[in-house]
């Protein structure tokens, strides 16, 4: 089932559009991985899909409901959760107070918390720390935590792993992983760590000076002889 | 200890406005020069009350939904279709509310100097040291209504929100928050506590349109001292004006204290720009 299409998408940010005729669609349990070279607007698309960043033309939707004209708040309602590539924690709150404001809205944040704490165990370790206060990882995995606070039905998360020690890079795309099987929601995810995403990752795309250069199963492209030069954007 | 004494109730007077104030910077930013102005306005709304013959408690009560109705709704007639314009712009224009609302008092009631119709009590008298009644219920209301407000930010849903929107709004509405709406919480919150100071301050001085311009530096210096951060700051900066103010009618002379928050904000900004007890205000 499709949860969320992208139609001919234009994004930018009030003057020449960074992202260009973007069409691509990520269905109920499956996770799209967006790989390309710094600067390639990948964080743009997704700023575009949360409602940060203007949609100029095309179309948006997230089951069947036109996300163009709604604001981020009202995307979130309608269960878009975007976890941002920076700026991504309420950084004078603990991740307590993180986790539980990112539930606004719902009676039942004690359940959620510890459903998030359950998929992130780590976090336990932290909760009484205010967040700016925690390192790179640490941030990153309450970052994520809150973003499933919302029980989303997409995700969108910007490089995730940034900032995690190799082992816990794994341990969080297989978490999104088995996340997204298990609750069915749909993930567009950008990763710098392109080949540990796409083990995990359904299809790929390379976005390449803000267009599509590649879209395929991630095994396939993981497994082209010429990844590097596309991932790095090389015109090879 | 009397000085002690007085500097209290002094700080009594500034410190839930330092707190509304606190909480307008946090959230939007700026710097609300009108912060006296809508203590007087609060003041006024209690003597009127008052003078139509209600309870000053009751009157106060009025004072305190009057003050936040008027931000909230030069809130929505200035602030708001300004919002993302630089502080500076902000200020100034939050120099003009202040002259309006203080003009306005000025032409309905004139310059007279008014006080709420209190029974007339003798001061009392505790270990060498003289007070009012009044000085008493000006500085129990005051603590309690800053311990009310520290702990509904920290522990209460609206309170993380709150917190939440002041330290990021756009993260905020990516999170769900219906960051309008807390803002406006906010701002009714903020000038509740400016009509109550104002009621405090009628309590503890005269009731006059000048009170303006009297309190609102205090009050904006009270508040950069405690770093414009969390309510427990602002209402120590009060404490500390309140000294500084009460210190220098003693060792100086009584015409200098309404220099002592200039004085005070120089100070800050040049030795400590994140306040005593804040940490360094992030620019944007
Ligand atoms: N807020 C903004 N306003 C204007 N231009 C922006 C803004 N943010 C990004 N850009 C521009 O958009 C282009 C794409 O940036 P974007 O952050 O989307 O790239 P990216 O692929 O996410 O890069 P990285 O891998 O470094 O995160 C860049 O040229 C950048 O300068
Ligand atoms: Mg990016």
């Amino acid at each position: 089932m499709t949860r969320l299409t992208l139609d001919h998408l234009n994004v930018g940010y009030g003057g020449a559009d960074i992202v260009k005729d973007i069409s691509l669609s990520v269905g109920s349990g499956e996770i799209v991985a967006i790989i390309g070279p710094n600067g390639a607007g990948k964080s743009t698309l997704l700023k575009g899909l949360a409602g940060v960043a203007r949609v100029t033309s095309g179309g948006l939707e997230v089951d069947g409901t036109d996300l163009v004209p709604l604001s981020p708040f009202e995307r979130a309602i309608q269960g878009v959760a975007f976890m941002p590539q920076d700026r991504n924690v309420f950084r004078t709150l603990t991740v307590t107070e993180n986790l539980e404001t990112s539930a606004w809205g719902h009676d039942d944040i004690r359940a959620r918390m510890d459903e998030v704490i359950a998929l992130l165990p780590t976090l336990s370790g932290y909760l009484n720390k205010a967040a700016g206060g925690l390192s790179g990882g640490q941030r990153q995995m309450a970052a994520l935590g809150m973003t499933l606070m919302s029980r989303p039905t997409i995700l969108l998360v910007d490089e995730p792993t940034a900032g995690l020690s190799p082992n816990l890079v794994g341990e969080m795309l297989d978490v999104l992983a088995n996340l997204t099987r298990h609750a069915g929601i749909g993930v567009l995810i950008v990763e710098q760590n392109a080949r540990a995403a796409l083990t995990r990752a359904d299809r790929a795309v390379v976005l390449v000076d803000g267009r599509l250069r590649r879209v395929g199963p991630a095994a396939e492209l993981a497994g082209e002889p010429d990844f590097g030069a596309l991932f790095f954007g090389d015109h090879a | 200890m009397q000085l002690i004494l007085n500097a209290i109730a002094s700080a009594a007077v500034l410190a839930p406005a330092a707190i509304g104030f606190t909480l307008i910077f946090t959230l939007f930013r700026y710097t609300n020069f009108a912060a006296g102005a809508l203590m007087t306005a609060g003041a006024f709304a209690a003597w009127q009350m008052n003078d139509l013959g209600l309870p000053i408690w009751l009157g106060g009560i009025c004072a305190v939904a009057f003050a936040s109705g008027l931000l909230m709704l030069s809130d929505r007639v200035v602030f708001e279709p300004l919002r993302g314009r630089s502080g500076g712009t902000l200020l100034l224009v939050s120099i003009a509310l202040s002259v309006i609302i203080d003009n306005v008092i000025r032409f309905a009631y004139g310059t007279q100097i008014r006080a709420f119709d209190l029974p007339l009590r003798p001061p009392l008298t505790y270990a060498g040291l003289r007070f009012t009644p009044e000085t008493l219920s000006v500085i129990g209301i005051s603590v309690v209504a800053t311990l009310a407000v520290g702990a509904l930010l920290a522990f209460t849903r609206l309170g993380r929100a709150l917190r939440a929107v002041a330290d990021n709004p756009s993260l905020s509405s990516i999170r769900g928050l219906p960051v309008p709406r807390i803002e406006a919480a906010g701002i009714l919150l903020a000038g509740a506590l400016f009509g109550l100071s104002g009621t405090l301050a009628g309590l503890d001085l005269a009731i006059e349109p000048n009170l303006s311009w009297a309190l609102t530096i205090p009050v904006i210096a009270a508040a950069i001292v405690g770093g414009l951060g969390s309510p427990l700051g602002a209402a120590l900066g009060a404490v500390i004006i309140g000294l500084a103010e009460e210190l220098t009618v003693a060792f100086i002379s009584a015409p200098y204290k309404g220099a002592v928050g200039f004085v005070v904000i120089a100070l800050v900004l040049l030795l400590r720009p994140q306040g005593l007890l804040g940490r360094a205000v992030e620019r944007k």
